[in-house]
């Protein structure tokens, strides 16, 4: 059976404290480098435009259609009729 | 009637021990939550399944264990050994996930990084309990909140730790909804829980093709330990992202996450063996992964209220708790405590961004803990 040494030592002998705060470090710095890549990433596309190929377009087919939004409206009114009766089903049952 | 006598000793009956008893009930429970409790069924009834096949005791000639060289077990274990299964999982994540509210939000890729401080903390917490430095790194990843980084990097640094350390992340990731509202509530006002964000905005397709790349690279040139895990997940998010792999991108997001997903589980639970399973060491694994989630959530949330000290418009730090790379639990947990605030409250996009970042940061803080463990 394997025997634990709570002991603050061991974190001193194995740089725990070091090891630690350089990890954080190094993952922050790769999201934020990530998060800056991503700000410029349209004002860069914007300044490509003209030299890019059209979004989606290859082997002489047409370009896709755009993309669609992050958040999408709903499209049509079924969606938002079925939205509604979801609600209602959603507080009828809950009450 | 002697190989009849022969022939019973050889039994489980016979064989059974008190150890192997009490894991298949735990095996049982597992496969219950999954069916009547629906937690995390693609994942708890494979393992749970698992770890009743791998309690079944046999005589020691006979090769029928994962451990046993040669046994068909320890073929398919062959995958989650040598961390195989969990890149091959990532390429399947990679292929489902849209990085669209991230791309459209990037700040909130911070709280993906503040969540991966769980990881470290940990890490110092299991050196004190007397594990030894890689023990500790693979221990402490639990806080990642992702299965497959947690059993990558166990594989890699500590892999008689495999089986406790992949059992404790999927029971966490599990118990999401459990733990995480507790801690949200406690660190954050009702003002705080309240607060609304806008819309994100239209994210292009150019935009959602080149990210994968650029991603990629900046995070394997900083942790190449990380190329594994990242290079398939953002390989396969560029498969979905391209428009011209559908076929690709939907093998990898459905046919083989399922395969892969289900081996990984099966494996993963027939690892539990009682032998090496049912010691004090699991028992503290166990409790030093309730203290990493507890602590990535807590980082999330309270690095969300940092940001917004200088934020004009302020984010709900409620989001920061989707930090941990649970996908999509935690984000829906942070959509359910804000909307028990305001019912007109939508958080679900926005936390998926740093749920999706988390995945990212992880994987990267994997990847830093196995580059300096082998050094």
């Amino acid at each position: 059976m394997r025997t634990f040494s709570f002991d603050i030592q061991n974190i001193i002998d194995a740089q725990g404290l070091n090891l630690s705060i350089t990890g954080m470090a190094i993952v922050f710095t790769a999201l934020m480098l990530i998060s800056i890549a991503i700000t410029l990433l349209p004002k860069v596309l914007q300044l490509l435009a003209g030299i890019l190929p059209a979004a989606g377009g290859h082997h002489g087919q047409p370009a896709a259609a755009p993309a669609k939004p992050a958040v999408s409206a709903p499209a049509t009114d079924d969606h938002a009729i079925v939205a509604a009766i979801g609600y209602v089903l959603h507080t009828r049952l809950h009450k | 009637m002697q190989i009849l006598l022969d022939f019973l000793g050889t039994t489980g009956f016979a064989t059974m021990t008190w150890g192997n008893a009490i894991m298949i009930v735990v095996g049982i429970v597992f496969v219950s939550l999954a069916i009547v409790k629906d937690y995390e069924p693609l994942l708890l009834l494979p393992i749970g399944f698992g770890v009743v096949v791998g309690n079944i005791p046999s005589i020691a000639s006979m090769a029928l264990g994962v451990y046993d060289e040669g046994s068909v077990l320890s073929y398919l274990y062959f995958g989650v050994s040598q961390g195989i299964f969990p890149p091959l999982i990532f390429l399947g994540i990679g292929a489902m996930t849209d990085f669209s509210t991230m791309l459209s939000n990037p700040k909130l890729i911070l709280l993906g990084a503040a969540a991966q401080v769980g990881i470290f903390l940990t890490f110092i917490g299991a050196l004190y309990l007397g594990f030894t430095p890689h023990e500790s790194g693979a221990i402490g990843i639990i806080g990642g909140a992702d299965g497959p980084t947690a059993i990558f990097l166990s594989a890699k640094l500590a892999p008689h730790l495999l089986g406790a350390i992949a059992i404790a992340a999927y029971s966490y990731m599990a118990l999401v909804p459990l733990i995480q509202p507790p801690i949200m509530k406690l660190l954050t006002t009702r003002n705080e829980r309240r607060i609304r964000m806008p819309a994100p905005r239209q994210v292009s397709q150019r935009e959602k093709i080149f990210f994968p790349i650029i991603a990629f690279l900046i995070a394997a040139l900083i942790a190449p330990g990380s190329i594994a895990l990242l290079g398939m997940l953002f390989f396969g998010n560029l498969l979905k992202e391209s428009g011209v792999t559908d076929r690709l991108a939907n093998t990898a997001a459905n046919g083989l996450i399922d395969i892969v997903t289900i081996l990984l589980g099966f494996c993963v639970g027939a690892s539990t063996q009682a032998q090496t399973f049912l010691t004090s060491q699991s028992l503290l694994i166990f409790g030093l992964g309730a203290l990493s989630f507890a602590i990535a959530t807590a980082g999330g949330v309270l690095f969300a209220k940092f940001m917004n000290l200088f934020l004009k418009q302020k984010i709900n730090p409620l989001i920061g708790a989707a930090g941990v790379s649970a996908v999509p639990d935690s984000a829906r947990v942070v959509q359910m405590v804000g909307q028990k605030e305001d019912p007109q409250n939508y958080l679900l996009m926005h936390a998926m961004a740093p749920n999706v970042a988390g995945v990212i940061g992880s994987a990267i803080a994997a990847g830093v803990l196995w580059s300096v463990m082998v050094k």
